[in-house]
């Protein structure tokens, strides 16, 4: 019987943080790209969760988690207005589109 | 020879407050008229410059004419009035004030220029009215300035302001005489003016700093004689009055201070003279006694001590003069003349010890000192030899040659003897040589006008020899003659300048003696009063000239006093007598040649020379009278009596009234402006003669001696003759003026003896030299300027050759290196510089490519950081 340890939560907490960072990088979709933030954000919550139940105890890591989950709710309110904002100035939601402030 | 036996005391000063209004009349009134002048000439108020320069002379003579009421009021021996305004500078234990003085001597001086120099400023306005310069303003702003700097130098307190007078008399002179400067000749004639005085001023400078020099030393030994214990004490600094002596007499009786106070009754004996031990006793007691009657003496003196506590470091010392018991002189360096003054003739001072026993390179420095101040009393008084410039100035109008080169500013060097009479006293060889050269130029002078025919020039050759009386005057010591004649001479010398200048108007500009001629028919008020001038400068008794230059005469003749380079020379004092009844002869000799020949026999003007007056200024003048249509009557100020006036010369006037033109040059009588000044003066040349009867006559001093006596302290011996002899020689004057006289008449009266020419023929070598004014100029044209000349050249040469060539190489060399550099700073420098600028935009320009505007470029670079970071985790331990 497999023994599911601290190793196993780092190990997915891991995984969904890259993919999140692999999503943000690589898509040019901008909802898509919002997604990759959100993944980021829980594979963050999967290792204040799991420190907190086998390193140090009580709730801190928990409530860390809950102030994450709805900083993550307000950061995609604020990121889908700016995404609505960018398709009506650019007419889509590619994210390569959106340069006008380069240089 | 009893020498010196009066002990004196320190000047007492009188305060008043108003004196520094006496010369800043003539200032604002120059100020004005500079300022506006040419506007109120312009816009047709040209009778306000004239108003506001005489104005300003009027209220000048009225403020001076109340300090001369106030000092008579004094007593004799406190008439010293003093007006300090501030402190000009301080150097050291120096302090020069802005200061004015007036003695005796300075008022009567202050009198005769503010007094005559408001007649000849209401002269001028007659006379420069139609002057062909049109610059009205111009000539009144230079004559107030001139007044203003007169005032100054006769007026100061000390060397400074004196000297600040000096040059400004010399500048004024300068401007007035080539006051037609569009003329060559003129303006040279002033140049010639100012060179020549810059000649006798550099003297002037010379005996200032060597006496100076001389009394440095004494000064210096003075402070280690009265140590620090003589330094700011209160009370010290006082000149305590006779009043507060007595006070203090009174008060504080002290053995010490009857000692000190009986001698000074019976005249300081000889055991007083050791200086230094004597003052040093006596200044330890002051303090003590003047402690007691402190508070009564201190107001009373309370300008005295104010005004010389600018002075710390003065010592002082009591003197025991008949002026006050205790009073007391500050032993120091100044520049100002009383405290000079005081110091040299105040005897426990030893300051005069100290002055005659120093020697510079085996000559007396008093000696050195007089010759050189009178270097610049020869320039500035037009003494041999240098006197050149006092005829050439009379290329400036009448006025001015009246003013200021006859009865003032040529009077500066004989006051300036006069005010340091102190300092000339001590040195007989200086006295000796101001009254040698005195004499020489009386006499060479008079012998010049002989045969002059420029009116001016013979009463510019007349000037010099009367200054040359004077120079006897002040030179033989009998310095109150010398003023007196300076006085007289005023008021004659300024009556015929004067005088000519109504002649030379009524003649239409006309200098030339030999084209006027019976001019008495035609102008009588100015013949008259000429004639009195005459009489008065030829010395016959009840005008002025004869007292004046008698008593000079028989002082010159029983002095015995002088020396020459430290020899005594007692044969000098009757060479002088002799030498000065010739020149005396001579005056009276060329003075009524110069009346008879302008105001007797036939009118020669007028004939065939019509064409000089083409430009004649007067001809417009005269116009207005004869009710021609020109109709210019409006601008004519003064009155012209003048019965017919020609327009020769003037086509369109000649037209309108012909009947006039057969005697178009008849000379007139002047504007009444001119009259009234010349018989003002005429009147004053006789009755000036009261100042100065002689005892011999009335038994008393003379007025003007016994007034000037305060002023004039220094002893001269002079042997004791009998009144008789006086008497004789008063005849002798009068004879010697007689001569002259009667070989005038003969000559030239009428201008019909023809025994002038034939003398003339006969005698032609003779005359040419003496016409020609003994070549001096063409002398003077040899030796100096002909070598100056050359020198400059030469120097020019130099500086435009080498030098030149110097500076060019110089800058050829600089140049070439200049390139070099240029290169450098092309190729390098600015090489450098602008690598950097073209690195800094490439570099640029390179990494804003990176700013792409997409986020996920940005992420690109976040993530190589984090794993940059991660990475070099592991690669460093």
């Amino acid at each position: 019987m497999l023994h599911v340890g601290l190793q196993h939560f780092l190990v997915v907490g891991a995984l969904l943080f890259s993919l999140g960072l692999l999503t943000v990088a690589t898509r040019r979709n901008a909802i898509g790209v919002l997604m990759g933030v959100e993944l980021i954000l829980n594979g963050a919550n999967v290792n204040f969760v799991a420190f907190n139940h086998y390193v140090t105890g009580g709730v801190s890591g928990q409530v860390f988690a809950l102030f994450v989950i709805v900083l993550a709710a307000a950061e995609a309110a604020v990121g889908l207005a700016i995404v609505l904002a960018i398709f009506q100035t650019f007419r889509s939601i590619d994210v390569r589109l959106a340069d006008t402030m380069r240089e | 020879m009893e020498h010196a036996s009066h002990a004196l005391g320190p000047v007492l000063v009188e305060h008043a407050s108003y004196l520094w209004l006496v010369p800043l009349f003539p200032l604002l009134g120059a100020l004005v008229n500079v300022l506006f002048g040419w506007r109120f000439e312009r816009s047709g108020k040209k009778s306000l410059v004239h108003v506001v320069a005489v104005g300003a002379m009027a209220l000048s003579f009225l403020t001076a004419a109340y300090a001369f009421v106030q000092m008579l009021h004094l007593p004799a021996e406190r008439r010293f009035l003093q007006n300090t305004l501030w402190n000009l500078f301080s150097a050291g234990r120096v302090t020069v004030d802005l200061a004015f003085a007036l003695d005796p001597l300075s008022m009567m001086m202050v009198l005769i220029i503010t007094f005559i120099g408001t007649l000849i400023h209401l002269f001028s306005v007659g006379y420069m009215w139609e002057d062909e310069a049109k610059a009205y303003w111009r000539f009144f702003a230079w004559l107030n300035l001139f007044v203003f700097s007169m005032l100054l130098l006769v007026m100061g307190d000390n060397f400074v302001l004196m000297f600040f007078g000096w040059e400004g008399v010399g500048l004024c002179s300068y401007g007035l005489i080539a006051f037609y400067y569009t003329d060559r000749e003129k303006a040279a004639a002033g140049m010639k003016a100012f060179v020549v005085n810059r000649f006798g001023d550099f003297g002037f400078l010379a005996g200032l700093f060597l006496l100076f020099w001389g009394l440095g030393g004494a000064w210096a030994a003075s402070c280690h004689t009265g140590g620090p214990s003589y330094q700011a004490t209160p009370g010290m600094h006082s000149l305590a009055g006779a009043s507060d002596a007595a006070a203090s007499l009174a008060l504080a009786p002290r053995v010490s201070l009857r000692e000190h106070a009986a001698p000074a009754k019976h005249g300081a004996p000889a055991g007083h003279a050791a200086p230094a031990e004597h003052a040093a006793p006596a200044e330890h007691a002051a303090p003590a006694e003047h402690a007691a009657p402190a508070e009564h003496a201190v107001p009373a003196e309370h300008g005295a001590a104010a005004e010389h506590g600018t002075a710390p470091g003065h010592a002082t010392a009591s003197a025991k003069g008949e002026h006050g018991v205790g009073a007391q002189v500050m032993v120091g360096p100044t520049l100002n003349f009383r405290e000079l003054r005081d110091q040299v003739v105040i005897e426990e001072t030893g300051i005069a010890e100290h002055l005659k026993d120093q020697r510079v390179w085996g000559v007396a420095l008093l000696a050195l000192v007089g010759i050189f101040l009178f270097v610049g009393a020869m320039g500035k008084s037009a003494q041999l030899p240098l006197y050149v410039w006092l005829p050439d100035a009379m290329a400036g109008p009448t006025p001015v040659s009246a003013l200021i080169h006859a009865a003032t500013m040529v009077t500066a060097g004989v006051y300036m003897v006069a005010r340091l009479n102190f300092i000339f006293a001590l040195s007989p060889s200086a006295m000796g040589w101001v009254a040698l050269i005195g004499t020489l130029t009386a006499v060479f002078a008079a012998s010049i006008g002989f045969f002059q025919y420029d009116i001016k020039k013979v009463l510019a050759y007349s000037t010099v020899s009367q200054l040359g009386f004077m120079f006897i005057g002040v030179g033989v010591g009998v310095y109150w003659a010398g003023a007196y004649h300076l006085l007289t001479h005023a008021f004659f010398k300024a009556c015929l300048f004067l005088g000519s200048g109504s002649v030379i108007l009524g003649c239409h500009h006309e200098q030339d003696m030999r084209k006027m001629g019976g001019l008495k028919k035609y102008m009588p008020i100015t013949r008259w009063t000429y004639l009195i001038a005459c009489w008065a400068i030829a010395g016959f008794p009840w005008a002025a000239g004869f007292y004046s230059k008698d008593e000079i005469l028989w002082k010159a003749f029983t002095s015995e006093h002088l020396a020459l380079f430290g020899t005594a020379t007692p044969w000098l004092g009757p060479a002088i007598y002799i030498a000065g009844l010739l020149a005396a002869t001579g005056t009276s000799f060329y003075m009524f040649r110069s009346y008879f020949m302008t105001f007797t026999g036939e009118y020669r003007g007028g004939q065939g020379h019509g064409h000089e007056h083409g430009e004649d200024p007067h001809a417009s003048v005269a116009a207005p009278h004869h009710a021609d249509p020109h109709g210019h009557h409006d601008a004519h100020p003064a009155p012209d009596p003048a019965p017919a006036h020609g327009a020769h010369g003037h086509d369109a006037h000649g037209q309108a009234h012909g009947g006039h033109g057969g005697h178009g040059h008849t000379p007139h009588e002047s504007p009444w402006t001119i009259t009234l000044v010349l018989v003002v003066l005429a009147a004053g040349a006789v009755l000036c003669s009261l100042l100065g009867l002689p005892a011999a006559w009335t038994g008393h001093e003379p007025l003007l001696e016994q007034w000037l006596s305060p002023a004039l302290t220094a002893e001269v011996p002079f042997v004791h003759k009998p009144h008789a002899l006086e008497f004789v020689f008063q005849a002798l004057g009068v004879g010697a003026g007689a001569i002259g006289f009667v070989f005038a008449w003969v000559l030239y009266k009428d201008n019909k003896s023809k025994v002038p020419a034939a003398l003339k023929e006969k005698f032609l070598g003779v005359w040419t030299v003496v016409y020609n004014k003994y070549y001096v100029d063409e002398l003077y044209d040899l030796v100096v300027i002909r070598p100056s000349l050359a020198w400059s050249r030469a120097l020019s040469w130099f500086d435009g050759h080498i030098i030149d060539w110097l500076v060019n190489f110089a800058g050829s060399v600089a140049r070439g290196f200049a390139g070099i550099d240029g290169w450098i700073d092309k190729h390098f420098v600015d090489g450098a510089v602008n690598a950097v600028a073209t690195l800094t935009i490439e570099g640029g320009r390179t990494l804003r490519r990176v700013q792409t505007g997409r986020i996920q470029t940005y992420l690109y670079g976040a993530l190589a950081g984090g794993l940059a970071v991660i990475l070099l985790n592991f690669l460093i331990p």
